[in-house]
């Protein structure tokens, strides 16, 4: 798509844009958002007009004063407004984090688990973690690793097969994991840092094509693993006790309770299937390494 | 109610539990409260006994299941230290308060 066409899309009637299993209309006309997906989402596949739409959404400039004077932004869904505006810079990171809101609130045909995924080799390794716990930077230095992202933020498991289902969408990198993967992953494409967001400062990094072009390729969780930043550890990976690796499971999911004794057989069926470990680490070069052992 | 030596428990007959168990812990899966817990290997043992016997079991019968002594006969229950009846009134009691036992008319 020209960057013309794709600014009027967004301008006009909205983008029906397709992330995984996932066709989002977004409606937005301002330049950080239509530059935002330009670069990260070019690769990404793009419905028909009247192609059905799971949500419809908007970041835009609220009405009044607001517009010009400290100029913020308003992230829609269906026309509603839920979320108080952000300051006006902040604009593609507040669509990202609406996405998320969207995927992880109303996508109950799957579990919905923070965690990143990964695959190799057909198998897919599963990182649930909250957040500050190192969990996009060790994905982010995984993806340029041999390792196909799935998923940065929100793992879609499905909970009949059990498989994992791929939502590609750019990977956030906070504070000091920008600087740290931009020296370790030098081909990474990044899009601008926004400073002083509510998670620090913030920057986008572009999927790897591979991880767009294999979207529709699932992928049952062969590993589970927690993983923490400390900054005096030194790589240590331990497994972790099932029942523990379940319960963390547990609480890292976003609909787990939607889904009843589905959810329950459906988790208790991925740590069966999988191996599950600790991972605490302070160098991507070591985890690196220590994953390069798996599988 | 706190679990007595005379009453006898069972798992609530409208109550569905999932569990699994992975080694020597358990995690359970309450369907009517849709709450899910990880057990200790004492409490998980417990579970076990009250999923194998819905007919109502006392503290003594609880004990003996869980520690895999067989039925007791008539009078003979197996002997159970202070600390010991402490715990499983602790667990009976948990499980009371989480809906997975309720207490039973004799």
């Amino acid at each position: 798509m020209t960057p013309r066409a794709l600014r009027q899309q967004l301008h006009g009637t909205g983008l029906r844009l397709r992330t995984g299993p996932i066709v989002t209309s977004i409606r937005s006309r301002l330049d950080a958002v239509v530059d935002g997906i330009s670069l990260h989402y070019a690769g990404h596949a793009v419905e028909d007009a009247t192609a059905f739409a799971d949500f419809s959404v908007s970041v835009e400039r609220p009405a009044g004063l607001r517009r010009w004077i400290s100029p913020q932004v308003v992230f829609s869904i269906d026309g509603d407004a839920s979320f108080a505006p952000l300051p006006g810079d902040q604009g593609f990171p507040m669509l990202e984090w609406g996405l998320n809101w969207c995927v992880s609130s109303h996508c109950h045909q799957f579990l919905v688990v923070h965690a990143a995924v990964l695959e190799r080799g057909g198998k897919a390794l599963l990182l649930p973690a909250p957040s500050g716990s190192g969990k996009s930077t060790l994905c982010a230095a995984l993806a340029f690793n041999g390792w196909r992202v799935l998923s940065d933020e929100l793992a879609l498991l499905d909970p009949r097969q059990g498989h994992a289902v791929a939502l590609p969408r750019p990977i956030s990198l906070k504070n000091e994991s920008i600087d740290l993967i931009r020296a370790f992953a030098p081909q990474a494409t990044f899009g601008p840092v926004v400073h002083e967001t509510l998670k620090g400062n913030v920057a986008h990094l572009r999927p790897p094509p591979d991880a767009v072009a294999r979207a529709d390729e699932p992928a049952f969780p062969a590993w589970l693993v927690a993983p923490r930043f400390s900054a005096s550890a030194e790589a240590r990976l331990d497994p972790m006790p099932k029942a523990r690796a379940f319960m963390g499971l547990v609480s890292s999911a976003f609909n787990y309770n939607v889904h009843g004794r589905a959810g329950f057989r459906a988790l208790a069926r991925l740590v069966d299937d999988a191996d599950c470990y600790e991972f605490s680490y302070h160098r991507l070069d070591d985890a690196v390494r220590i994953f390069d052992r798996f599988g | 109610m706190a679990a007595s030596l005379t009453g006898r428990w069972s798992i609530p007959e409208s109550e569905v539990i999932d569990w699994r168990e992975w080694g020597d812990e358990f995690v359970v899966h309450v369907a009517g409260r849709g709450e899910t817990h990880l057990l200790s290997p004492a409490a998980g043992s417990v579970l076990l006994a009250l999923l194998g016997d819905r007919s109502g079991l006392t503290l003594e019968d609880l004990y003996a299941k869980a520690c895999g002594i067989g039925e007791p006969e008539l009078g003979s229950a197996p002997s159970m230290t202070e600390e010991e009846r402490n715990a499983m009134r602790a667990i009976v009691a948990d499980f009371e308060r989480l809906g997975m036992a309720s207490p039973r008319s004799a």
